[in-house]
């Protein structure tokens, strides 16, 4: 879905696009010319770098054989001419088109580096092949000098490093490598880069090769290998950095190759790659190759006549800006302008009036399109002079580091009182197909990233206009105006070639990048029938991440599919195709089961197929370009799907039993075809076993963000045009529709609470001394919601916003300023009133209990920030039917248990057997969260540790774009158990985790209830007796301390190593949930 | 320092953490040049006990003005640091108290070497003999110890160092002290001697506000040696060590008996030497003492050559090897050398399943063998499998092969469903050695 209504058609894109291909005259060539000639442009460095252009040369006109082409590069003189030796230097071509590479030379003097330096250069059709031969060996531009380190000093060190403690150099063939020292702090030694001059706001892409052999990560921070680019500024005073690319792999198989995308923050002078060491064991990490290159590149200016007509009109006819921060980049001769620009005569243009203005800079796609100006009421003067002018306009944004989608509403463009564009979309419709605009966009091989998901978020508007009177006025509401081109309708060059132009320089200026999924460890070798069939079946372990690349491990091919379950259970059993050739689409059919006591009907059975995402690569924080891993996460249906040679898909049969199943073995069959018909025929066999599940004995949920349109309905934040949407009834009826069906989703998994992070923020009042929520507050909705989907109890997280986290931003503070600063004797008075009245309110609607979160991992804040909390709990502790828990991470809380009811550690608070007795003996109750989200950490490890609480973060954090993973903050998919779709949540493999141990906890409290009824009958003694060894080998094997379980050792040197590993395998687990199953069929069984 | 994070919030705060680590201290802008420390030669009896009771402690002059890193702010008073230091015979004492109140002392770390010893309530010296290096010597506030080795430029030697020093903490209600004993045998001076000047810091953790703070005025880091204090020993004195301790390595030390050589380079014509030896479980407090396992040990084409005979009986624990070489000629301490090391369990075994299925045939697994060559022989691994009852049920010899990890597979066809104990020895004639474990057969769902 476009902002504009109007858009440019996509065809119509795809037709400029291929004019571009075909418009050899308006680019650089041979005809009638014996050189082309021009200059390029590189900032100074303080030693010797590589940079590069891009040249626009028109491939037809060129000599028969292209590769006989010389180039050479000089410098110039303050006139611009070229003086000096030629520079090493080579043009080259690419996918995207033609490059210069030339070495620009380093500067002494420190006053100059960073400056901008032009550089003249020749291009030749020569026979001579020898002068054809590029001088410069490298084959990239690299800010990093010595990045092989093949240069050394007398001294050994190589040029440029200048701290080399803890670092060895080791000597290769073609390039050296240094190996790190071990260090047992497990930071360090570190490797800088020499330093190289940077442009703040300007993206980079920073490299290296590593080597990694029996390496071992440090405990505390688990990484073996770590890195940066590190800015500094103009005193050469730290200016932050970024993360580049860590890893905490042992052994790597070789060297390999990491890479990120970075952009230089505001002040940053210069920049340095920065490599840290991880490994304890000396030697066993190496690097090489570190390179860093500005990911815009500049375009070759050619000189008039080289150039026959050229892609830019005449100066003074035509205006080109890019519209956004203050700190904007001249992009390709745009210019910037902010909303700070006023007009001005001199200046010619600027906003005249600009109301309630914001821009954005998203860092991506390209230099042009990240960064964009809105307003409630923008006008923007350009004088000109008089003439019939074509307008461009690029309008859209990037939305992706954001955790919220912004929506336009009455939304208008106008050009000298002419409406180009005037559009006010209804909330309802709007919100939902804006943010799951890429729903649609399923992956199936051979989809451009870029003309998926990058290309349509923003929309190109062309008009023409007459100015009269030297003005053109430019007048928007609530648009994301990116860019502005103009020029005079009899330009030599047509505004729709210009803008083909740009969207060229557009698309080879956004940097996406797929991160291959990891090499299959197997040696699978297909059999001459599977070679035949083109295609194998197999079945891997549900904890295995699912990539389309997989082959399969020997042991994983199957010939049939079997499970089991107990009546009113949801089971999934997951098979995949591996496509040893091209096969016409495939279809899968899945039968009823029939069993000798009735039948499940195909209705029970779910088909899903894994869908592959863009799995977010990038570092966090890192969003200056798209890296991505395709990777099978949400399962959703889909009917047909492409099956190409070396690709896999997984698909998913979610037997949801009826309750009035009778026991014993059903079976069908699941079938693949395709055109030329039934490819193979899988059997399917499911044991229904007599077993009623007790209910799960604990509370147990995820933290929960309601979806769009809750944010824009009750945050509104994200609006622009309107200030609520909530005025349209139809928003209040979706999010009710939303919440009913993720609540029914959530109780499909088993949960029976959850952990609501919404603040509340604006339904709470201050008044005459007491806190309470507002009539019509949005809780009121929600908790009715809550208590009809049959929750239980629910930890409202969102309090934390008004207690003893917040010392500076405090949400209680906010709401009168004689509660400011917080924690005085007024805030405490009104904080008890707000957990008072809250709950009393709660009472008067019945809802379910709200279990008051007092603070959310103090520890992070220290001593006294928990000393605070222990003050805040203790304030509420005596409030009659107030039950309070902490979420706490660190040790420095415990002074808070005396005050609470509930403590709730998570892994590192940490969790162990000394921790578990103390909360006993003290009686304080004890829950736990994020202590892994896989399935034994959600299910058996809760069992074993007898907490009687379980909260895990997070059900779906918040993201402005859901089906573009790669394009958002990196979060989605990494706390995401559910995905949003048009038709209510899609399962995921996540959820199944979360599913499966619900179900194996409650099939193990079911075994547990009948050892207890069992225990005082003789017929069953033996029975009870082997139950009751088996739950001991079981809770004696799990660990207490979840650190231990999700493969954190808690001694890395202790032989033991992660013996508990086994609990990670999905399989082992089911073969646990079975033996359970046994016991329980064997103590149910009636021995008279 | 922090150790304390949810499993996103660690990773939210790893670059933070990590650029907090390498941002220059901002202690004091000072270049000036601070006074020489100055250690004077007591020698008188000691107590090594955490407590600074010792008349002679008064005498020798305090120490203090530790400052914060970082710009972070620190009571002085409620948290002030000092420490005294002497030469007490060949024994640098140094003793440190730690202004604190009792309950806010935080210090987890049981395990000697674990880095987190230094992020607990910690006290560290650093040490610079010469310029090849400094050793960082810490104790947290329970007596754990964790030491290093930091050479200043790359080598060949492993970076793990470990001293036979010894470190003694107290606490009472409102301090807590340490007393540091470093043999000056145990440090390796073949290329420094005590007569010229050393550089010295001597740094805190206060956990609990997490705050370090550092006696030298150090801006990148406790152990940014350039900024660390220069010391002279009064009265000067040429103790230098002969014995090059740098190359010496160890070669992993398994359960049993093992033999191995031990050899250091010279620098002089010295000995011969008595070696005496002390092995244990490593514990907090001071080191035991040592009995003689050789002796008229002597130098021989410039090394110092000797077999040790070690014998270990416990796994999975940290042991603590003290080598202490006498020079029998100058009746003098020359060497005190210490290596830890956790021996591996003798035996080791994964299963494949916790529940195998009937139809699974066997029950497989995977074998570590860790005993020592000389503690193997060709007999076979021997393999049992008892019933619920305790009846054998299977019992058979597996013969070994020469690898240490390798896969094993019992039968499991004439095995009815139950709860098994498998035990499995290994082919050691000194002990046997056997694990133990259990599984479950069930009948699978089909």
């Amino acid at each position: 879905m476009s902002v504009l209504q109007q858009p440019v058609p996509y065809l119509m894109k795809m037709r400029l696009l291929a004019l571009l291909v075909s418009m050899s005259w308006s680019m650089a060539g041979f005809a009638g010319a014996t050189e082309i000639a021009g200059w390029i442009e590189a900032p100074l460095q303080p030693q010797k770098s590589v940079a590069a252009a891009w040249i626009d040369l028109s491939e037809s006109s060129l000599p028969r054989d292209p590769s006989r082409l010389a180039i050479v590069v000089r410098r110039t003189d303050a006139d611009g001419a070229a003086i000096g030796e030629p520079l090493p230097s080579r043009l080259f071509k690419t996918p995207n088109g033609r490059q210069i590479l030339w070495q620009v030379p380093g500067s002494p003097a420190s006053q100059e580096v960073g400056k901008p330096r032009r550089f003249r250069f020749t291009i030749t059709a020569t026979d001579d092949a020898q002068a054809a031969q590029p001088s410069l060996a490298e084959e990239a531009a690299n800010l990093v000098e010595n990045g092989t380190f093949r240069e050394t000093g007398p001294d050994g060190v190589p040029t440029g490093v200048t701290r080399f403690t803890g670092l060895e150099l080791l000597k290769g063939t073609s390039e050296n490598a240094i190996a790190f020292h071990g260090n047992a702090e497990g930071h360090g030694p570190v490797l800088d880069s020499p330093a190289f001059a940077v442009t703040e706001g300007q993206a980079y892409t920073v490299s290296f090769r590593y080597r990694i052999e029996n390496a071992r990560a440090h405990e505390r921070y688990h990484l073996t290998l770590h890195s940066y680019l590190a800015f500094r500024d103009g005193q050469r005073n730290r200016a932050g950095r970024k993360p580049v690319f860590h890893t905490a792999e042992t052994t790597s198989n070789g060297w390999k190759h990491a890479e990120a995308t970075v952009t230089a923050p505001a002040g940053a002078i210069f920049g340095s790659v920065e490599i840290h060491n991880g490994s304890t064991v000396s030697g066993s990490v190496k690097v090489t190759d570190l390179r860093a290159a500005p990911v815009t590149i500049a375009k070759a200016k050619l000189d008039p006549g080289t150039t026959p007509q050229t892609a830019q009109a005449t100066a003074g006819e035509s205006r080109r800006f890019n519209f956004g921060t203050e700190n904007a980049l001249h992009w390709n001769g745009f210019s910037p302008a902010s909303p700070e620009d006023r007009y001005t005569t001199e200046k010619g243009w600027g906003f005249t009036r600009i109301t309630r203005p914001e821009a954005f800079d998203s860092l991506r796609p390209d230099g042009l399109a990240r960064d964009c100006i809105t307003a409630d009421d923008a006008q923007f003067r350009v004088d000109l002079p008089n003439g019939t002018y074509d307008l461009w306009f690029l309008i859209g944004e990037s939305t992706s580091p954001t955790a919220v989608q912004r929506y336009y509403f009455d939304q208008f463009l106008s050009a000298n009182g002419r409406t180009l564009h005037e559009l006010d979309p209804k909330p309802s419709e709007w919100i939902a197909e804006k943010w799951l605009r890429n729903y649609t966009h399923f992956w199936v091989p051979g989809m451009d990233y870029y003309e998926t998901f990058i290309r349509p978020d923003f929309e190109e508007k062309l008009t023409q206009v007459e100015v009269t009177g030297g003005t053109l006025l430019i007048h928007w509401r609530n648009l994301p105006v990116s860019a502005l081109m103009l020029q005079p309708v009899n330009a030599p060059v047509s505004i729709r070639e210009a803008m083909a132009v740009v969207a060229n320089d557009r698309r080879r200026d956004t940097l996406i990048t797929e991160t291959p999924a990891p090499e299959s460890a197997s040696s699978f070798t297909p059999s001459p029938d599977d070679l035949k069939r083109g295609f194998v079946i197999y079945r891997q372990g549900a904890e295995k991440p699912i990539h389309p690349t997989t082959v399969p491990a020997p042991e994983e091919v199957i010939t049939g599919l079997e499970t089991f379950a107990a009546p009113g259970q949801g089971e999934p059993v997951l098979f995949s195709l591996h496509a040893l050739k091209d096969l016409d689409p495939v279809e899968i059919k899945v039968s009823g089961l029939t069993g000798e006591n009735g039948t499940i009907p195909a209705s029970a059975l779910d088909l899903r197929v894994a869908r592959y995402i863009h799995y977010n690569t990038n570092p966090r924080g890192n969003y200056s370009s798209y890296r991505y891993q395709l990777t099978g996460l949400p399962f959703d249906r889909r009917e047909r799907l492409p099956v190409v040679k070396g690709t896999n898909w997984t698909w998913r049969i979610d037997i949801q039993v009826p309750e009035a199943t009778l026991p014993g073995i059903y079976q069908g069959v699941v079938r693949m075809v395709n055109a030329g018909g039934e490819l193979a025929a899988l059997p399917l066999r499911v044991r229904i076993v007599p077993i009623v599940l007790d209910p799960l004995p604990i509370l147990q949920g995820f933290t929960y963000t309601p979806s769009e349109p809750w944010y824009g309905a009750f945050w509104s934040g994200n609006l622009r045009g309107r200030r609520t949407v909530t005025d349209d009834p139809a928003i209040l009826e979706q999010i009710r529709t939303n919440e009913r069906r993720e609540f029914a989703f959530m109780k499909s998994l088993g949960f029976n609470s959850m952990a609501l992070s919404d603040a509340l923020r604006g339904d709470l009042i201050y008044r005459d001394g007491e806190v309470t929520l507002r009539p019509d507050n949005r809780l009121d909705l929600w908790m009715e919601l809550y208590r009809e989907a049959g929750f239980g109890p629910l930890r409202f997280l969102g309090s934390v916003a008004y207690g003893p986290n917040n010392d500076k931003n405090n949400l209680l503070s906010a709401l009168d300023p004689s509660l400011k600063p917080p924690f005085t004797e007024p805030w405490f008075r009104a904080y008890r009133s707000l957990v008072k009245n809250f709950h009393q309110y709660a009472r008067s609607r019945n809802w379910p209990e709200i279990i008051w979160q007092v603070s959310d991992e103090l520890s992070n804040q220290g001593r006294k920030a928990a000393e605070r909390g222990a003050r805040v709990a203790g304030s509420i502790a005596d409030i009659p039917g107030v039950r309070t828990v902490a979420g706490m991470n660190g040790s420095v809380e415990e002074v808070m248990i005396p005050h609470l009811n509930i403590a709730m550690p998570n892994y590192g608070f940490p969790i162990t057997r000394e921790l578990v007795e103390r909360l006993r003996q003290s009686g304080t109750e004890m829950w736990a969260y994020n202590c892994g989200d896989q399935r034994v950490a959600l299910g058996l490890w809760t069992w074993r540790v007898g907490i009687t609480g379980r909260y895990q973060y997070h059900y779906r954090v918040s993201v402005a774009d859901p089906w573009n993973d790669a394009g958002g903050r990196g979060l989605f998919s990494k706390y995401c158990i559910s995905y949003p779709g048009p038709d209510g949540p899609l399962p995921s493999v996540k959820s199944d985790a979360a599913r499966a141990a619900i179900t194996d906890h409650r099939y193990m409290v079911t075994l547990e209830r009948l050892v207890e009824q069992s225990r005082n009958d003789p017929a069953k003694a033996a029975e009870v007796e082997a139950a009751r060894a088996f739950i001991d080998d079981l809770r004696e094997s799990l660990p207490i301390d979840p650190r231990e379980m999700m493969g954190r050792n808690l001694d890395p040197r202790d032989s033991g190593g992660d013996l508990k590993s086994i609990f990670r395998s999905d399989d082992a687990l089911q073969r646990i949930r079975w033996a359970i199953a046994r016991h329980i069929l064997k103590l149910q069984e009636n021995p008279h | 320092m922090m150790t304390m994070f949810s499993h996103a919030s660690f990773y939210a705060a790893l670059p933070a953490l990590m650029v907090a680590a390498a941002l220059p201290f901002t202690a004091t802008g000072r270049e000036m040049q601070e006074p020489r420390l100055e250690i004077p030669r007591v020698d008188l009896p000691y107590r090594l006990d955490g407590i600074l009771d010792e008349p002679f402690w008064q005498s020798l002059p305090r120490h203090g003005r530790f400052l914060p890193v970082r710009n972070q702010h620190l009571d002085q008073t409620e948290y002030a640091t000092d420490f005294r230091v002497a030469r007490i015979g060949n024994t640098l004492l140094f003793g440190v108290v730690c202004r604190q109140p009792e309950q806010e002392i935080i210090a987890h770390t049981t395990q000697r070497n674990y880095a987190t010893v230094c992020s607990d309530d910690s006290v560290e010296i650093f040490l610079s003999p010469d310029e090849s290096g400094t050793y960082q010597l810490a104790v947290n506030a329970i007596g754990t110890l964790y030491d290093q080795w930091r050479p200043r430029e790359w080598s060949e030697k492993p970076p793990l160092w470990n001293g036979a020093w010894e470190a003694v903490v107290h606490r009472d209600s409102h301090q807590w002290s340490a007393e540091f004993a470093i043999p000056l045998a145990a440090l390796n001076l073949t290329h420094s001697t005590t007569a010229t000047p050393w550089r010295i810091n001597v740094a805190r953790t206060v956990r609990s506000q997490r705050v370090p703070v550092s006696w030298a005025r150090v801006e990148r880091g406790f152990a940014d040696w350039k900024h660390h204090r220069e010391a002279v020993f009064l009265p000067p004195a040429a103790d230098s060590n002969p014995l090059d301790l740098s190359a010496i390595a160890f070669p992993s030390l398994l359960v049993g008996e093992n033999s191995i050589e031990v050899t250091l380079g010279t620098q002089a014509t010295s000995g011969p030497y008595t070696v005496r030896t002390s092995l244990r479980v490593w514990e907090p407090g001071p080191l035991p003492a040592r009995r003689t396992a050789l002796e008229n040990v002597s130098v021989r084409n410039g090394k110092l050559h000797f077999p040790l005979e070690l014998k270990i009986t416990q796994e999975g624990q940290l042991h603590e090897l003290i080598i202490e070489l006498f020079d029998e000629q100058k009746k003098a301490l020359s060497c005190l050398l210490a290596h830890t090391f956790y021996p591996p369990k003798p035996l080791d075994i994964e299963l494949d399943w916790p529940v195998y299925f009937k139809s699974d045939k066997h029950i497989g697994m995977n074998v570590f063998l860790n005993t020592p060559r000389q503690n193997r022989t060709d007999e076979p691994l021997h393999l049992l499998i008892r019933n619920a009852a305790g009846k054998i049920v299977l019992e058979r010899d597996q013969p070994v092969p020469s690898e240490n990890h390798f896969r094993l597979e019992a039968p499991a066809t004439s095995l009815v469903p139950g709860r098994y104990q498998m035990e499995i020895r290994t082919p050691s004639t000194s002990r046997k050695v056997k694990w133990l474990g259990t599984f479950h057969l069930v009948d699978g769902p089909f």
